[in-house]
């Protein structure tokens, strides 16, 4: 069985405005030793489906019945993540199983404890490690995401590093428990390229090192295609395209996927101007029927488009898109 | 390029204490006697190593960290500031005219605040507005162009994804209608189709407004679309800087060179071009003799160990420092 089956993911969050649905029906597995990158628009909820992987949304975060997060754990049993409420099985995950690289890395460090010591009492809550051995490790792993001075940055506050160095040092924590699954949310957007090519040389080295399984969520398609295996496009909360990393790079099939790959700033034309895909992206508080990319698809199919939620059609086997335009094209 | 500057430095430096104890203290420069123009209207590109001082100098030129040596001045035909000599009402009136958008917008907006409060702020504060109708409406006019509807004025940030909070931050920064604005990492959390969108929105307002942008970013693709001229550090100092078109053309330092051979293919079979820096990053506080960048540079030689290059200016704009560029130029 595969180490993450996610079946149904739906959350709404309650708002003083109603219901907010953040994400609506998504489905996805990721094996061990698997890389998958997450892309789409920003508010499309890819954040927020990471964090349902461990529960950790917000208190007014709603779950739809039908959601399971079925996740296998070291033993070869699996728990469904969705029924653990008390703090003592969340442990389980959060930081054990699963470990996160957040998007905000100044959040996710307290502002008022040095990185280290924070680093420290992770790996004490979640590992054998006497306290020693937990520092030496730490300062191992900042060694290894390309801090210089490990030793010295183990006692500074986030304040005192810089963007990138902090990026780093959110890496190196996350990593260190060696999780099974690894939710890394734009780790390397902070990162100039040749420390991001020495960080993604570290997370292929630890997949195949401990077959962890990585999601990696990101907004630049170049990063996906040098490590992710397979990828996932989301818009307003529904997934709308999946498949292997080069069948989806280079035959986009879903009409937004297209659009996300021609509005890439493209190094061998400085001419060329940059095309965002037209339009607005709405409201979640009123989400389109239908289709709900249907309010800005230049190839809308009218009617159809805005009344009928399309159903899944493979391109092959791995490769599936939910378009209309697309199941159409496949039957003709 | 014949504009007059807007922002001028000379042999600039910002150093912050660091260390624990008081005696241990030791003064980080993170940024090392840059010199650099930035011409009036322009869209100025700087990118580099990350923790090389990109944000520091944005923050100097900015009158947000006090500044160690050399000199910085602001003039726009009409108004000067000597940056490292402000009083605090030169610093009042100054405030109105640079601005940050920045890095973190999650760090950035107050959560306790709706987005209209977060905009409508600065104007406040700076009473550039008088009553609450005229504030109202300026907020409007910057939130429109910023293309956040009167349904996001009424809502909390918290409820916004990364790059709905961009925007927001873009609609604060702008809203006092300033001349000088830094854009620090502005379009990391975007989408490539949202980015691609605010970029547009960026480079227009820069040419309705006649604006001048300090863009940090380590999206290289991003800056060869946008920038008129780009700026390279490391390590506290400007080791390249070039019109945009010459500098993606012909790269004459290493560093820069191998910073765009790690710009990530969008092709997954491409692997192989980045050219992967070995040895170590340097630390700031314990910094390298001679040339800064050759405990990682594949040309470095015994001169390389022992003098600092200096800057080396040609007509055309274009200004390296490096030893070998010439002959490394001739080789390849
Ligand atoms: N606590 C909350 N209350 C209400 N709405 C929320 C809350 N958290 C997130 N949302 C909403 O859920 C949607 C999905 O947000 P999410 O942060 O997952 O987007 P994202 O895809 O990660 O975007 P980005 O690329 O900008 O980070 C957004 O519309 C957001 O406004
Ligand atoms: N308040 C501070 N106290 C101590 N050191 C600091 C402080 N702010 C920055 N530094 C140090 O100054 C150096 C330059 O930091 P800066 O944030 O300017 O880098 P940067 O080029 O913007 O990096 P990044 O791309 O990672 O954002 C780093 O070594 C950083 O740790
Ligand atoms: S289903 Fe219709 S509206 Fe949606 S992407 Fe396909 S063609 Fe466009
Ligand atoms: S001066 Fe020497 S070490 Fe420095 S970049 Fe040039 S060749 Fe490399
Ligand atoms: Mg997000
Ligand atoms: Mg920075």
């Amino acid at each position: 069985m595969s180490l993450l089956d996610v079946q149904n993911l739906t959350l709404q969050f309650k708002t003083d405005e109603g219901l907010v649905t953040a994400v609506d029906d998504v489905s996805f597995t990721l094996e061990k030793g698997e890389v998958m990158g997450l892309v789409g628009e920003s508010g499309s909820g890819k954040s927020v489906t990471a964090k349902s992987l461990m529960k950790l949304n917000a208190n007014n975060a709603v779950y739809g019945s039908g959601s399971r997060i079925d996740l296998q754990l070291d033993m070869g049993n699996s728990v469904d993540v969705m029924t653990l409420n008390r703090p003592k099985d969340l442990q389980l995950v959060r930081g054990g199983a699963v470990s996160m690289i957040f998007q905000e890395p100044m959040a996710s460090f307290a502002p008022a404890i040095p990185i280290g010591k924070q680093m420290v009492e992770q790996l004490l809550i979640h590992t054998d490690l006497s306290k020693a051995g937990a520092k030496a490790l730490s300062i191992e792993m900042l060694d290894r995401v390309g801090i210089s001075d490990a030793a010295t940055r183990f006692n500074q506050y986030a304040f005192e590093m810089s963007g990138g160095m902090r990026q780093r040092a959110m890496i190196a924590m996350a990593l260190s428990t060696k999780p099974q699954l690894l939710i890394a949310d734009e780790p390397t957007t902070a990162l100039d390229v040749t420390i991001q090519a020495q960080v993604i040389d570290l997370m292929k080295e630890l997949v195949a090192e401990f077959d962890m399984g990585i999601i990696f969520i990101t907004h630049d398609l170049g990063v996906v295609a040098q490590t992710a295996d397979k990828v996932a496009v989301m818009y307003l909360g529904r997934m709308v395209e999946q498949g292997p990393v080069r069948d989806v790079i280079r035959n986009p099939q879903h009409p937004y996927t297209r659009g996300l790959i021609d509005a890439l700033p493209k190094l061998d034309d400085l001419d060329a101007p940059l095309i965002p895909v037209p339009g607005d992206i709405p409201s979640p508080l009123e989400r389109p029927s239908g289709c709900v990319f249907h309010t800005r698809c230049s190839q809308s199919l009218g009617h159809m488009c805005q009344t009928q939620i399309p159903q899944w059609s493979h391109r092959n086997l791995d490769h599936k898109c939910a378009c209309h335009l697309v199941l159409e094209g496949a039957e003709k | 390029m014949t504009q007059k500057p807007l922002i001028s430095a000379r042999n600039l430096s910002v150093s912050f204490p660091v260390g624990g104890s008081v005696f241990k203290r030791q003064q980080l420069k993170a940024v090392d006697g840059v010199t650099l123009d930035i011409p009036k209207g322009s869209f100025f590109g700087v990118v580099g190593e990350s923790g090389s001082g990109k944000t520091t100098l944005g923050r100097a030129f900015l009158n947000a960290v006090p500044i160690a040596g050399g000199q910085a001045t602001f003039d726009d035909g009409s108004v000067q500031f000597a940056l490292d000599n402000m009083s605090a009402s030169d610093l009042k009136s100054y405030r109105r005219l640079a601005q940050l958008i920045f890095q973190d917008p999650y760090a950035a907006l107050s959560p306790r605040m709706t987005v209209r409060d977060i905009i409508a702020e600065p104007l406040e504060v700076m009473g550039i507005t008088k009553t609450r109708a005229e504030t109202d409406t300026r907020v409007r006019e910057i939130a429109a162009k910023c293309r956040l509807s009167l349904e996001h004025l009424r809502r909390f940030p918290h409820a916004f994804s990364g790059g709905q909070r961009q925007r927001i931050s873009i609609a604060r920064a702008l809203a006092c209608g300033p001349q000088f604005v830094v854009a620090d990492e502005s379009v990391a959390a975007l989408d490539v189709s949202i980015q691609a969108d605010i970029l547009n929105l960026l480079k227009s307002l820069q040419q309705d407004l006649g604006l001048t942008f300090m863009f940090i970013s380590h999206d290289l693709s991003v800056v060869a679309h946008t920038c008129d001229h780009v700026a390279v550090m490391y390590l506290g100092r400007i080791v390249e800087s070039a019109p945009t078109r010459d500098l993606f053309r012909n790269p004459r330092h290493p560093y820069t060179q191998a910073l765009f051979s790690a710009i990530p293919s969008l092709d997954p079979d491409d692997q192989g071009s980045a050219q992967k820096l070995q040895g170590e990053i340097p630390s700031p506080t314990n910094q390298p003799t001679g040339c800064k960048f050759h405990t990682r540079c594949p040309h470095a030689d015994d001169l390389c160990k022992r003098q600092e290059p200096a800057l080396e200016a040609d007509g055309g704009g274009h200004q390296v420092m490096c030893h070998h560029w010439k002959s490394l130029m001739a080789v390849a």
